[in-house]
């Protein structure tokens, strides 16, 4: 075998090769030229560290939780700003690495333009955007096939993590086009990640609440149990099209930058600009509309549902109690039956009896949406219209210490409206949060569940002041529980609950009596009540 | 005549990164002069080069240089004050000028004395050529020049042992020229032990060759006993020989092959690249032999 | 390290610190401290309530933006010639972290005196929050000084800048058996500063191995391929040969005589 070294003048540079029109092979060059930096940015380090990271955050939200999907794709967000930053590192690396390995020259020797590497390197982004939805996609159906689940994901809420990592990617481009050092993404994305959580911060409410904080990339899921997709008014549409149109004007940007830099003809330089200042028009435009108040039909459906709740629920009979909720959370009443059940089960027959149905209904704490200074039309010391009921927020799930307080929110209402029904005569029904009632009917909330107990546990632990709260948005029909109460019932939780339920069922009509006081009720089961003050 | 004491002497050098062995049981001496060393790409050139100028560690055999080793500290920065090593890939600080790079070498090299220290490196940048552009800032200097500020900071102090990386790599004619008469000047009462793929520069310059292939050295002698190899093995032809390992048209139109020659071959006098091609090529010669 | 060698190294480090002031690159490390400033400020500002937990919050995030100054302290593009001399690299990187630090300590400084100044009131920990710092910028420079050897010319920075935001986003998120971030009172305070503690210790003899004298370190053979392969492309293994190849002729031919 001969090895011959002569040098053939086969230079692939002479001439077209197969009569490819110039522009269609410059093209083509630019997307084989993106495919290979695609995958170049997807086995990054910091792009596989953000993606473990990203995954490991979105099953942490998801598990143990029966998800209200119209919440769900606004939590999908926070996740997936690793990705995004990822993206704006992975990708300002990429860009500066001629810079860095002396090879400036020699691509700028090649037929392939530097808008159009540029371009690549933008296009790049677009699997790194694929991978983040079918992270996406996945949780989200993952938590609709979770039992208990209920809504439907809102496309643009969905898409707006997604937005976020094209958004980076594109800043990572720009960045390496205007400034040759490695130093600097870090540090603007840094920026980006304290100004955002500061905005994110002070969202504090519903989009009524400083609307311009919107105007930030990463946006929280309101912490309070989430209202039906109908009152939650967010405009995530417009928040899409205004962080598109940020990453499609920092692309525009970096692209005139590189026609600039190797003046190119003025016609795309032109071009270039006309798409940029498009883009700021829109991202503008939905920067007003996305900041505007909302509507005074939502404001005014809110009110109403806040006034006078029952009308928004739809209600069915289940077992010993009325179950009310909000049309499409139905699914969710599956989770809280085995509950009631439990608390039912602990109060003797004749009682429950007396007491039953139980109405369980959905309260959503929804002052947070409402302007503060709107005339609720509910007076102070006012009572909730209706008959009470036993109250139910919209979050639910297995694990965390938010979804055990609710846990305990039920099982300790559900035994408030037992131990103290509402009389035949309509009037309201004798409760005291500092006697025994309370102590028997947090003991009945907590051995109806093990997350019910620990959720008492909590609030005793962690109490606001005096009295007890299950709930971060407290409704008029929740009772109110002394912290006294609240430790006594944890001392009785500890006791075999055989023993209990006897002297309990022995003595039902005096412990549920509202005169009756904690020390009565000591000496009845044998114990010493914890010492404190009374509420 | 009696052979100089080997100043470099090297047993059984391995070395493995992961799965890939880049030195397996390499073994040699160098005596003071000049020694090419030779290899195509991947061989472990840089790799036995930057063991021997103390940077990296094998992971077993032994190095004896100037007397020390290596493997003690104190010994090995006794070595590394006699020694000036220039990498196959030098770095700056381009904002820094030439003499200041130089200069802060010279400080890391432990010459103290501020006067004979700036001295030193006026000497060492006059005799790489650099005299008068020694307030120049290196990122304001051509490729050639820079790799000639890097084979000044390996010269100052006067070193007993050269390790050169591609010296020659990026300097034209001229300068390859002046490089050869001050690496001749250097060789004698000194150890230079210098990697080139340029094997005239071996021919020109060096008494010792050894060549490096795939981690193993396949030849140590003398330039001419390396050309030696390929006597009988040269041959021209009007056409490519196909039965040839190696075959190119030269200038006068002429074929030149190297390999098992057919009966009758116009035979050539091998030069030390052929006796290079044949050598690392000579699996397939001997097969075709046998 | 015995007398008679650190006296050697100690002996260069007069003629050293203006050849290294001049080599560091300032830049990243002053503007990282002025960001870290100008962020703390407009978050912690007079006139805005601000809980305890939020304070510190936003203070650790401060700390975390200046550490970014401190990834791209290390890098040397001198590195490859400078390795084969008797000065070391730890005293060079050492004297490198020495010159900021009169910076640090002034941005420090700033941080505690802005937070004092505007909320007075809060509580606020200096000293178990400056051993935080501390211990952040360490990990920060062990970073830099283990990427060196991963990251092409010895660039530390690429690598470190990415994974300390990744770690200390990580660290934000760790459960409260082994946090770092506790609030002061808490059951969890005192167990997490032994744990930065304990980092701060960890991160400065990482520092001090990553930066041995590259004849003396004793990489497993798999991590320097590893390293050798990031750096020189995935050509390299092919090019430094295949081992275990027959040789036929594999005799080295000697010269005789």
């Amino acid at each position: 075998m001969t090895t011959a070294i002569e040098h053939d003048d086969r230079s692939p540079a002479a001439g077209s090769p197969g009569g490819v029109p110039a522009g269609a092979r410059s093209r083509r060059s630019m997307l084989a030229l993106a495919a290979v930096e695609s995958g170049r940015l997807l086995r990054h380090p910091a792009v596989l560290a953000a993606t473990a990271l990203s995954v490991w955050l979105l099953w942490r939200w998801g598990r143990g939780t029966a998800p209200v999907l119209h919440y769900a794709d606004i939590a999908t967000q926070v996740p997936l700003a690793p990705l995004a930053g990822a993206a704006l590192l992975a990708t300002n690396l990429a860009v500066l690495r001629p810079h860095r390995d002396g090879a400036v020259d020699l691509y700028g020797a090649t037929r392939l333009s530097l808008a159009r590497r540029t371009l690549a390197h933008l296009l790049s982004v677009l699997p790194l955007v694929a991978l983040g939805g079918i992270l996406v996609v996945a949780d989200l159906a993952w938590l609709a096939s979770m039992p208990g689940s209920v809504g439907t994901p809102h496309l643009a809420e969905a898409a707006t993590g997604l937005a976020l990592i094209a958004l980076g990617g594109c800043l990572g481009v720009l960045l390496g086009r205007l400034v040759r050092s490695v130093a600097l993404a870090p540090l603007v994305l840094v920026a980006l990640a304290f100004g955002s959580l500061t905005l994110a911060e002070l969202q504090i409410g519903g989009h009524d609440q400083r609307p311009w904080t919107w105007l930030g990339t990463l946006l929280r899921a309101p912490p309070f149990d989430p209202p039906p997709a109908a009152l939650l008014g967010r405009p995530a549409t417009w928040h899409l099209v205004y962080l598109l149109g940020i990453g499609v004007a920092l692309a525009a940007l970096a692209l005139w930058r590189s026609l600039a830099q190797a003046r190119a003809r003025r016609r795309a330089q032109v071009a270039a600009a006309m798409v940029l200042v498009a883009a700021l028009a829109a991202t503008a435009a939905a920067a007003v509309v996305q900041t505007r108040p909302t509507s005074s039909a939502l404001a005014e459906r809110r009110l109403a549902v806040v006034r006078n709740p029952a009308a928004e629920l739809v209600c069915q009979r289940r077992g010993p109690a009325n179950y009310c909720v909000f049309a499409g959370f139905e699914p969710q009443i599956d989770l809280w039956e085995p509950t009631v059940r439990a608390v039912v089960a602990a109060v003797p027959p004749a009682a429950a009896a007396r007491a039953l149905p139980v109405t369980v209904a959905h309260r959503v704490g929804l002052h947070r949406l409402i302007d503060e200074d709107v005339n609720l039309g509910v007076q102070e010391g006012q009572g909730p219209s209706g008959p009470m009921v036993a109250p139910v927020g919209t979050a639910w799930g297995r694990d965390g210490p938010l979804f055990e307080l609710a846990h305990a929110r039920l099982a300790a209402s559900v035994a408030a409206r037992l131990v103290a029904p509402t009389r035949g005569d309509g009037e309201e029904p004798q409760w005291t949060p500092c006697n025994a009632q309370a102590v028997v009917a947090l003991w009945l909330g907590g051995q109806a569940s093990p997350q019910a107990a620990e959720g008492i546990s909590q609030a005793v632990t962690d109490p606001f002041s005096e009295i007890l709260v299950f709930s971060h948005d407290p409704v008029l029909d929740d009772p109110q529980w002394g912290v006294r109460a609240g430790r006594f019932a944890l001392t009785l939780l500890d006791r075999p609950r055989d023993q209990v339920t006897q002297t309990l069922w022995r003595n039902w009509d005096l412990v549920t009596a509202p005169e009756t006081t904690i020390e009565r009720l000591g000496e009845v089961l044998g114990m010493q009540p914890p010492s404190g003050a009374d509420c | 005549m009696t052979t100089p004491a080997p100043t470099v002497l090297a047993r059984d050098l391995t070395m493995t990164f992961g799965r890939t062995r880049a030195l397996d049981g390499v073994s040699f001496e160098l005596v003071p002069g000049v020694t090419g060393l030779l290899g195509p790409n991947g061989a472990g050139k840089t790799t036995l080069l930057r063991v021997l100028a103390t940077v990296s560690a094998p992971d077993s055999g032994s190095v004896h240089a100037l007397g020390l080793d290596p493997r003690h500290t104190d010994q090995r920065l006794d070595m590394r004050g006699r020694l000036g090593y220039m990498p196959q890939e030098p770095g700056f600080h381009a904002r820094f000028t030439a003499f200041e790079f130089v200069d802060y070498v010279a400080i890391l090299k432990e010459l103290h004395q501020r006067r004979a220290r700036h001295q030193e490196v006026r000497r060492v940048l006059e005799l790489v050529g650099l005299g008068a552009v020694r307030g120049k800032q290196i990122k304001a200097l051509s490729g050639g020049m820079r790799r000639r500020v890097a084979l000044a900071q390996a010269l100052l102090g006067d070193p007993d042992l050269l390790v050169l990386d591609e010296p020659i790599a990026g300097l034209d004619p001229e300068q390859r020229l002046r490089f050869r008469e001050l690496v001749s000047q250097l060789g004698e009462g000194r150890t230079v032990l210098l990697s080139t793929h340029q094997t005239e520069d071996v021919v020109a310059l060096a008494q010792q060759v050894l060549v490096l292939h795939l981690g193993r050295l396949r030849f140590v002698g003398t330039p001419l006993e390396l050309a030696g190899l390929a006597r009988g093995h040269v041959w021209q032809s009007q056409e490519r020989d196909p039965g040839a390992l190696a075959a190119w048209r030269t200038g006068t139109g002429q074929h030149r092959n190297i390999g098992n020659p057919p009966p009758g071959a116009d035979l050539l006098e091998p030069t030390l690249e052929d006796g290079y091609l044949l050598l690392l090529g000579g699996d397939q010669v001997q097969e075709a032999a046998a | 390290m015995p007398a008679g060698r650190l006296r050697r190294q100690f002996r260069l480090v007069p003629a050293l610190l203006v050849p290294i002031a001049r080599a560091v690159g300032w830049v990243p490390a002053l503007a990282a401290f002025a960001l870290s400033l100008g962020l703390l400020a407009l978050a912690v500002r007079p006139g805005l309530e601000i809980a305890p937990t939020d304070l510190l919050r936003w203070l650790r995030l401060a700390m975390i933006v200046a550490a970014l100054g401190y990834a791209f302290l290390l890098d040397d593009p001198s590195g490859p010639t400078t390795e084969a001399v008797a000065g070391s690299l730890l005293l060079r990187r050492t004297l490198r972290v020495v010159l900021l630090l009169p910076a640090t300590a002034a941005w420090w400084v700033a941080v505690v005196w802005r937070i004092r100044a505007v909320h007075p009131g809060l509580p606020l920990p200096v000293a178990a929050l400056t051993l935080e710092a501390a211990a952040l910028l360490a990990v920060t420079l062990a970073l830099a000084a283990a990427g060196s050897h991963l990251a092409p010319e010895r660039r530390g920075g690429v690598v470190a800048a990415p994974a300390l935001l990744t770690l200390a986003t990580a660290a934000f998120l760790l459960p409260a058996q082994v946090t770092l971030y506790a609030q002061p009172g808490s059951a969890a305070w005192d167990g997490a500063h032994q744990r930065w503690a304990m980092l701060l210790g960890l991160a400065l003899a990482a520092f001090a191995v990553a930066s041995r004298d590259p004849a003396h370190r004793r990489l497993p053979s798999w991590l320097r391929g590893l390293a050798h392969w990031l750096t020189r492309g995935r050509a390299a293994p092919a090019e430094a040969g295949r081992s275990g190849s027959p040789d036929a002729a594999g005799q080295v031919e000697r010269s005789v005589g």
